[in-house]
């Protein structure tokens, strides 16, 4: 049968993607890129580590180890009959995987056949054979994995943080799970993330390169599953209002203290709309706020409190969400007092429409650098579709918003009483 | 004409500085990088603090955050300068690429305004109250920052082991010195040092640029001819000094760590000729150049003994690293499979299928590299480097020449030199 695809275009960019949907409910995204040689195909689902309580579709309750779902896109990479190793290696691709919290993403870059590669992405993902055996084999790999990560001061706060800042979200724990976890996962775990949630209608997939869009939107739909049944449904977590600690500190190897300040963020979002606005606006806010543009970013540099290594960032999906401020000190205790007042003086100051309009004329600038590849493109389509928005869809919302609306969001979002801290101080004091 | 076919139009800008043009409209965002090559003769050190201090500003934009103002103003340019080693050569770079016209609105164009500003970071950098050259608070702080860097370096364990063991390997050579300094080095330096070194880019560094994308080739071309063409003093930088092993070495260090660190050091002949550089290359990727390589079909995936193991070819001066991390009481085992791969490989007995996978892998990376600005140019660079001057599609043609008895001979000039690795106390 025909799929009927929606054009949705951005005329300034110069790009198109065509959206659809297969009779099992995967949705797709094709972005055709005329007269270029390389191609990329990213199949994923909204189904991360944070899923350890679910509910299958039979309703039972499920609790698997912490790192199940990284676990589950190990296994899937070694295939059914032969390695996915050996599949894209025998067609010169280039392919991984990524496990979040929220989402496990496959993908493949190449500039070889396209179709070949496609097929091989389409079949790993959804046939899997995880044995015992298999399961068994690759925990020495991953438990290598687990410790590359906790060797890693970046890793290592922003865990911290996540600890302060919650007291239950599985954002607590890294995407990896903990040695100990990996040790204790099984087959049967795995075999029940699989079966409930690595369902058609839970897969999207992103394509882009030069092919032909109708021929592709069949050849998807013969390959992926028709079955309509629902999948599983994680439990919701539970989670008290205020962060878990005002400040947690941890001795590691590092040379200077490494210190993390944030604001954790309401939840309430429940639209992908919704979750797309308010990531925009928060972090218009923060760089609004402390971008190296600002009166107080030059003045806490020129003091020494902060330095090169100052970053400000803003992450949330519908359970979580959090500004944060960080960087290198000698002093933590001044970084931490110098940004709060910052951050205090920035929502007493009257607006700046000037700086509004030059921040939102750099963000163009890197959103038109940021789409340039095929890969690229398939990598934005994938994320738009996970999140369920339309692929070109933020850059409307850029034009659209005021500065008093960065404004209201960034009164909200930096409640005093919704602070932590998280400091990595050196081994040795 | 494909893009991986079109050869760059070459254009002197002045005595031994040259610029590669690409010009064309399907990339969003044009590029333009220069490379100011110096000899690796002590001065690095000064030379990662004055592109520290030339990234604060310049004299009419005298903080970061005017420099910032200013590349926002232009749609969010990228403009900038940056120190590294390449081949065993100092290697300033000043690079700036910005949103293509299309993009912009009706009439505007940042292409000059951002190689203006280029310029103006080595050129006038912000003046000291008392005229000096460099403003000392900004040297100061700058300096503050590089120590911290220098401080901070173990704490990426994978980058400093690789490090460490290029500097215990290459002990006495050029490359052999701490990266980017010792804190005595940034200690010691005067803004009259720093001075000369910004003179040293200026006036006797041998550039070599490119520029891809959807630009006015003619406006860059003359732009960049007016700042660079004037000096007369630029030399080449000559070839790296290319050492053979000698008895293997192993130095074990300790640190708190989860996972041990991996790093064996091989010494390799120098290839000369394209084929020579293609069959080492393609060595390389057959033993460790990815997740079908040996390294990782062997060690990880049939003995479960790490989570990654690489190799990377550092062809002008001769080296390869094999890099794993890895669990402790494995490294011996890991360092006998290390040796036996490496013996395979230059004994030809790999598979043809995986010299296949590799070549293929190579083959379809280069037919990507004109899908991008910045792809094409790190192919001309790397060109200019090996003094080639292929195009993506010839050279694609020579790699898809290799003989597999060209890629054991390539291997056979492999010698173990040193085995360091970083483990818990």
């Amino acid at each position: 049968m025909t799929i009927d695809l929606k054009r949705v275009a951005e005329p300034r960019l110069g790009e198109a993607v065509l959206l659809g949907t297969t009779l099992g409910g995967t949705r797709f995204a094709l972005c055709p890129k005329p007269g270029f040689s390389s191609s990329a195909g990213y199949f994923g689902l909204r189904f991360g580590s944070a899923a350890t309580r679910f509910r299958n579709s039979s309703s039972e309750l499920i609790q698997v180890p912490d790192g199940s779902a990284h676990f589950l896109e190990h296994k899937l990479f070694e295939g059914r009959e032969e390695k996915v190793f050996d599949r894209f290696g025998n067609i010169g691709a280039q392919f991984n995987g990524g496990t979040g919290f929220f989402a496990t993403s496959y993908y493949f870059m190449t500039g070889g056949p396209f179709v070949e590669a496609l097929d091989i992405l389409l079949d790993f993902v959804q046939h899997p054979l995880i044995t015992e055996e298999r399961v068994e084999k690759e925990k020495g790999i991953i438990e290598q994995e687990v410790r590359m990560y906790e060797d890693d001061p970046g890793w290592r706060g922003a865990f911290l943080l996540h600890r302060a800042l919650y007291h239950n979200h599985p954002i607590r724990i890294p995407p990896g799970g903990t040695v100990e976890s990996v040790r204790e996962t099984t087959a049967d775990d795995l075999q029940a993330c699989f079966d409930a949630f690595y369902r058609p209608s839970n897969l999207v997939l992103s394509l882009a390169g030069d092919f032909d869009p109708g021929e592709i939107a069949e050849r998807i739909d013969a390959a992926v599953g028709h079955e309509e049944e629902s999948g599983g449904q994680l439990v919701p977590i539970e989670e008290p209002s205020a962060p878990a600690a005002t400040h947690l500190e941890e001795r590691f190897g590092v040379a200077r203290p490494h210190v993390r300040l944030a604001w954790r963020d309401a939840t309430g979002v429940a639209t992908p709309a919704e979750l797309q606005r308010r990531r925009l606006l928060s972090s218009l806010s923060v760089t609004m706020a402390l971008d190296a543009s600002t009166d107080r970013h030059h003045k806490l540099y020129r003091s020494g409190t902060i330095d090169e290594s100052f970053h400000c960032s803003y992450t949330a999906d519908y359970s979580y969400g959090y500004a944060c401020c960080e960087g290198q000190t000698e002093h933590p205790d001044r970084f931490l007092a110098g940004v709060r007042d910052a951050i205090a003086s920035f929502l007493e100051e009257d607006p700046d429409q000037d700086a509004f309009e030059r921040i939102r004329r750099a963000a163009w600038g890197s959103s038109v650098s940021s789409l340039q590849t095929p890969a690229a493109l398939a990598g934005h389509g994938l994320q738009a579709l996970l999140d369920g928005v339309d692929p070109f869809s933020t850059f409307a919302l850029l034009d659209s918003i005021s500065l008093e609306e960065v404004l209201q969001r960034a009164r909200e979002l930096f409640d005093p009483g919704q602070s932590a801290s998280a400091v990595l101080l050196p081994a040795d004091p | 004409m494909e893009t991986t076919e079109t050869l760059p139009v070459k254009r002197a800008l002045g005595e031994q500085a040259e610029l590669l043009l690409l010009p064309n409209d399907r990339f969003k965002k044009p590029t333009a990088r220069l490379a100011f090559d110096l000899p690796l003769d002590g001065r690095e050190p000064t030379f990662h603090l004055l592109a520290r201090v030339l990234e604060q500003g310049t004299a009419a934009l005298p903080s970061q955050q005017a420099l910032t103002r200013r590349r926002q103003e232009l749609y969010g340019a990228s403009v900038g300068v940056g120190v590294g080693r390449v081949a065993e050569r100092l290697r300033f770079s000043a690079a700036a690429s910005w949103v293509g016209e299309r993009f912009l609105p009706e009439g505007v164009s940042v292409q000059s305004d951002c190689l203006a500003l280029l310029a103006s970071l080595l050129e006038n950098p912000i003046h000291g109250p008392a005229d000096e050259p460099l403003h000392p608070d900004v040297v100061e702080r700058e300096r503050a920052n590089l120590l911290a860097e220098v401080r901070a370096r173990k704490e990426d364990r994978s980058v400093y082991a690789e490090e460490r063991c290029l500097e215990e390997m290459c002990a006495g050579e050029p490359c052999g010195r701490p990266e980017p300094a010792t804190e005595a080095e940034v200690a010691a330096i005067s803004i009259d040092d720093l001075e000369d070194a910004r003179h040293a880019i200026l006036e006797t560094a041998s550039v070599s640029g490119v520029a891809v994308g959807a630009l006015d080739a003619d406006a860059l071309n003359d732009q960049l001819a007016a700042w660079l063409g004037g000096a007369s003093g630029r030399k080449p930088v000559p070839d790296p000094d290319v050492r053979s092993a000698g008895e293997l070495r192993r130095v074990t260090e300790e640190m708190e760590l989860d996972q041990a660190r991996f790093v064996f050091g091989f010494r390799v002949e120098p290839a000369t000729t394209i084929a020579q550089t293609e069959a080492c290359l393609l060595a390389n990727a057959v033993l460790g150049g990815g997740a079908y390589g040996r390294l990782f079909q062997i060690v990880r995936e049939e003995r479960s003994l790490c989570y990654g193991i690489y190799s990377q070819l550092r062809l002008k001066k001769g080296l390869l690293l094999v890099e794993a991390g890895l669990a402790a009481d494995r490294i011996d085992e890991v360092r006998e499979e290390v040796l036996k791969q490496v013996e395979i490989v230059a004994q030809g007995g790999f598979e043809e299928e995986q010299l296949n996978m590799a070549r293929l892998r190579a083959l379809n990376d280069l037919r990507s590299v004109g899908d991008t600005a910045t792809g094409l140019a790190a192919h001309w660079e790397r060109e200019h480097l090996l003094g080639f001057h292929r195009s993506p599609g010839e050279r694609a043609a020579d790699v898809a020449a290799i003989e597999p008895e060209q890629v054991a001979t390539a291997a056979r000039g492999w010698a173990p030199d040193l085995l360091y690795t970083l483990v818990t106390p």
